[in-house]
């Protein structure tokens, strides 16, 4: 293997990284840099190019497109409003109670709309001034809404499994999907737990409880937007759709819900789609020109090299897994999800399947890993939006953001060595 | 007299740049509005076949896939025109009144060298080589060239932005008053304020300046 090519590679793509290139362009040119050293400038560009287009070449890519779309249509109305009412009277009694009606609609919020960032942003924006209001610390509750945004990343239907599908060569989506539930909601009630200790020791307001009858109605009323998990997890799991099948079956349930509920128009639908439209071609890119880097690393026998080198380190599968678990934690912290996802599994999925773990179960480790990233300077989206809707500064809401990193990192070592918690519901469905 | 850099001066949506970027703006959206209803119809269409009428289309899962091609490559050319894709700020928000826009134009050259060299040149090698072949889809009989034509069609476009945004560029640098929304720098707080709720899809957020206020497309 060329040391230059992967020298080439690594200096040109963190280069171009912070200049501030944008990621795609950075992996993409970076690629055709690095291949131009070892073949003719001709078929150079071709094969990049090629590499581009074939990518793409998905029926399962194309459920990414539409469950951004029918997310995009759910976002349109009172689902963030209903999804916390029905929180705040499930939990609102609880020792500091607005915290855990944040998570528990976060992760409520983020399943449906598959999106970490659109649940910082919808459920942040509602919570932080009725928290601030009740006389919770504002960076405390944004701290609290950052985190437990990226929950709905792991509870299906989830997109980062869906392109970490891809990069395996095609692990199952359902089984990744079922294996999701039980790390996602282990994630929330870790960071509920910390929330509640904290608001103890800070004193924070409970809520009245709330009559079963009223509990019931609220429940009601957010049935409709729950049910479109119903109906694409139920579909999926059942064999009756495809993902991309049932992510399309998806807008179509939501955006007659839209129309029912005359929170979207006729009118609305160009500006819907082509808004979709663009949050699809951003994640594509970086699609198609992280598959050009993982084609090219493949090609430099980067993955056998790695494999090598972790391996002459240590042979303890314990010792491995919290060697590749750091350096993804590195990783995350400044680079997105996608492209981490889709150069990092051809490399560390071939030495987990040698130490015996299961493919499904390494997914959920890398997307669990990656979610602290979110919630991290110096590059994280989640804590941008947070941080924004709540009206403060990075630099303070570091602070009560440690303790729930914790949360995050305790959460995460509980699932990397307790397989069961993500293999046990895949298995009781058969796959 | 000199004009205050932060605020578009309504004479200026008069001025070529404005109205040759709007233009673009425009086609490209409505083209990536049909491409988007077309795909969501199709695969609704292939669900309908196999459950309704039992006897599952043969078209809908190739012309799926090359739809989302298009979607990709066309959205990724008008994404670049909104500056919607994804970056590192670090070192732009560190910088200052000059500085932001020699790093703009140091930053365009990357994404337009990549856009000319492997989507333009790259992709328009690949495209006489499926047709030399003579290469056709299996269910469509589409040319696979016409498929890959949206590598240097949508290369080109993204070059064609990188050149507008470099002569706006120069023509700030000069003093000279803005003509695109899209490069006027936003605060942090505006920029906090403008983003959409739904920019990502898969955990992560398209850092954009939003001019959608202006916005012609739609």
């Amino acid at each position: 293997m060329e040391w230059l090519d992967v020298a080439v590679l690594a200096g040109t793509f963190f280069s171009l990284l912070i200049l501030g290139v944008p990621v795609a362009y950075s992996i993409g040119a970076s690629t055709a840099l690095a291949m131009l050293l070892s073949i003719l400038p001709g078929p150079a560009v071709t094969t990049v190019a090629q590499r581009m287009a074939t990518g793409l070449d998905s029926f399962t890519l194309l459920a990414i497109p539409f469950f951004i779309l029918a997310g995009q249509l759910m976002n349109r109305g009172g689902i963030a409003r209903r999804l916390i009412d029905l929180a705040k009277s499930i939990l609102g009694t609880l020792p500091g109670g607005l915290a855990h009606v944040n998570i528990l609609a976060s992760m409520l919020f983020g399943a449906i709309s598959g999106s970490a960032v659109a649940a910082a942003s919808a459920i942040g924006g509602v919570m932080a001034p009725v928290m601030e209001r009740e006389g919770y610390d504002r960076e405390f509750g944004a701290a609290v809404n950052i985190t437990s945004s990226t929950t709905g990343l792991i509870i299906p239907p989830s997109n980062v499994l869906i392109v970490y599908s891809l990069a395996s060569g095609g692990v199952s989506i359902a089984s990744l999907f079922l294996a999701g539930y039980v790390p996602g909601i282990l994630l929330g009630l870790m960071l509920m737990t910390v929330a509640g200790v904290l608001a103890l020791k800070r004193g924070y307001p409970r809520d009245a409880r709330t009559p079963i009858a009223e509990v019931g109605q609220r429940f009601v009323s957010a049935l409709p937007s729950l049910f479109l998990l119903v109906v694409v997890m139920g579909g999926i799991v059942g064999g009756v759709f495809t993902a991309t099948e049932a992510a399309a079956v998806a807008v179509l349930y939501a955006l007659v819900l839209a129309f029912l509920y005359r929170e979207v128009g006729v009118a609305d639908l160009p500006k819907i789609l082509l808004d979709s439209a663009v949050t699809t071609a951003v994640v594509m890119l970086l699609i198609a020109t992280s598959l050009g880097m993982s084609w090219l690393m493949a090609y430099a026998n980067i993955p056998q090299t790695v494999t090598a080198a972790l391996l002459s380190l240590t042979d303890s599968p314990v010792a491995i897994l919290l060697l590749i678990n750091l350096v993804l934690l590195v990783v995350g912290t400044f680079m997105d999800m996608t492209p981490a996802v889709l150069i990092f599994t051809p490399l560390f999925l071939p030495i987990a399947v040698g130490l015996g773990i299961d493919p499904v179960h390494f997914g959920i480790i890398m997307v669990l890993n990656l979610c602290i990233g979110l919630c991290t300077p110096p590059v994280g989206a989640v804590l941008f939006v947070g941080v924004g809707v709540a009206k403060t500064s990075i630099t303070a809401v570091l602070r009560p953001l440690l303790p729930l990193f914790l949360a995050m990192v305790i959460a995460l070592l509980v699932v990397t060595f307790v397989p069961a918690l993500s293999l046990w519901l895949p298995h009781l469905f058969g796959y | 007299m000199r004009s205050d850099p932060s605020v578009l001066a309504p004479e200026m949506r008069r001025h070529p740049l404005y109205r040759t970027k709007a233009a673009l703006d425009s086609v490209l959206g409505w083209f990536l509005v049909a491409l988007m209803g077309l795909a969501v119809v199709n695969v609704l269409w292939q669900v309908t076949t196999r459950f309704v009428i039992g006897n599952p289309s043969s078209f809908t899962d190739e012309l799926a896939r090359y739809l989302l091609i298009w979607v990709g490559l066309f959205g990724a050319a008008y994404a670049t025109g909104k500056r919607a894709h994804l970056a590192i700020d670090l070192l732009r928000t560190s910088l200052s009144g000059r500085g932001v826009h020699w790093h703009g134009l140091v930053v365009g050259l990357v994404v337009g060298a990549f856009a000319l060299f492997v989507m333009v040149i790259g992709g328009a090698k690949l495209v006489s080589l499926s047709f030399l072949l003579g290469q056709t889809s299996a269910a469509l009989r589409v040319p696979l060239g016409i498929v890959y034509l949206a590598l240097p069609v949508s290369g080109a476009l993204i070059v064609l932005y990188v050149v507008l945004f470099t002569i706006e560029r120069l023509r700030l640098l000069r003093g000279l008053p803005p003509t695109l929304p899209v490069l006027m720098e936003t605060t942090a707080e505006a920029y906090a304020e403008n983003v959409d709720v739904n920019r990502d899809a898969v955990g992560e957020t398209a850092l954009l300046a939003d001019d959608s206020p202006h916005d012609p497309a739609l």
